[in-house]
């Protein structure tokens, strides 16, 4: 093999040992990005967590409808999490027969819309929502639930706490 | 002469090896330290407590064995009661196994939440908000 031949050679070689690091490093990276996504299982634990709270042995608790019902404390959920800015947004609405006859909502109202649009398109950076229907008794009649949860989630990387 | 020319072939074999192995050893050094990505297990194991605490009832205890991520945690000589910790102002949940960086998440529940680790168990008291 001539001189020429043989540099040339060992050019290609390097090109190629740089290809197989480039390849190594790219797929190590893409693996250390991975993102463990559950916004979708809270969101069902938080729908799920609502339901439990309100009904009791399939009645219709009837606290809901007091005064100075707030939601948040009867359901032992932090008023702080779902305050101004927060990841998590739920609505309940109570209907008997087709009457609308409570209705509450917390936490960043947009993602009631953002759901919406969540179901026609995949958005990575959108919430991921849980609706959940239950039929209840109350005053001897059949009410239903409806409760929409959502959560958008992803966490923080910290340095410390 | 010809001794000159041998020398130069050897020495250029040689440096064309070194370089190789060099390649080899940098790419399997890289490879085996980025197996252990401390970053998706500290996401794992914040965001699974998390779910754990929003899922549970005031009075339970919950015991989550954690020895994979104590393993990690002395590998990287971070002590192993640093590993999960709780902001309750924030209503977070930590958790650091190298000594610097870590992942935090969120949890929704109001209850008085406490940990505390027993051998490899994390033992979790969720309490009344008051209690």
């Amino acid at each position: 093999m001539n001189k020429q031949a043989e540099k040339l050679l060992s050019i290609w070689w390097f090109f190629v040992l740089g290809v197989i690091a480039g390849g190594i490093v790219i797929g190590v990276l893409i693996y250390s990005s991975a993102d463990v996504n559950i916004k979708e299982v809270e969101s069902n634990v938080l729908a799920e967590r609502i339901i439990d709270c309100l009904i009791d042995n399939g009645n219709l608790k009837e606290d809901i409808f007091e005064e100075n019902f707030n939601i948040l404390d009867f359901c032992n959920l932090n008023s702080r999490v779902f305050g101004v800015g927060s990841n998590f947004y739920f609505n309940i609405s109570v209907y008997d027969s087709e009457k609308l006859i409570f209705n509450v909502s917390k936490g960043s109202l947009s993602f009631e819309e953002d759901c919406k649009i969540q179901e026609e398109v995949d958005a990575k950076h959108f919430p991921r929502c849980s609706e959940k229907q239950e039929i209840a008794l109350f005053n001897d009649k059949n009410v239903r639930l409806i409760i929409l949860a959502a959560s958008n989630q992803n966490g923080k990387k910290i340095s410390v706490i | 002469m010809r001794k000159n020319k041998k020398a130069k072939i050897v020495m250029e074999t040689l440096i064309f090896l070194v370089l190789n192995l060099v390649f080899f050893v940098v790419m399997l050094i890289f490879a085996y330290s980025s197996g252990d990505r401390e970053f998706v297990y500290e996401q794992t194991l914040s965001k699974e407590i998390a779910l754990i605490i929003d899922n549970s009832k005031p009075t339970m205890i919950i015991s989550l064995d954690i020895s994979k991520y104590i393993e990690i945690a002395e590998k990287n000589k971070q002590p192993i009661e640093k590993i999960v910790k709780l902001n309750k102002e924030e209503n977070r949940v930590g958790v650091n196994l190298k000594q610097k960086g870590g992942s935090s998440y969120q949890y929704f529940s109001d209850s008085n939440v406490s940990i505390e680790l027993e051998k490899n168990l994390l033992l979790i008291y969720i309490k009344e908000k008051n209690e």
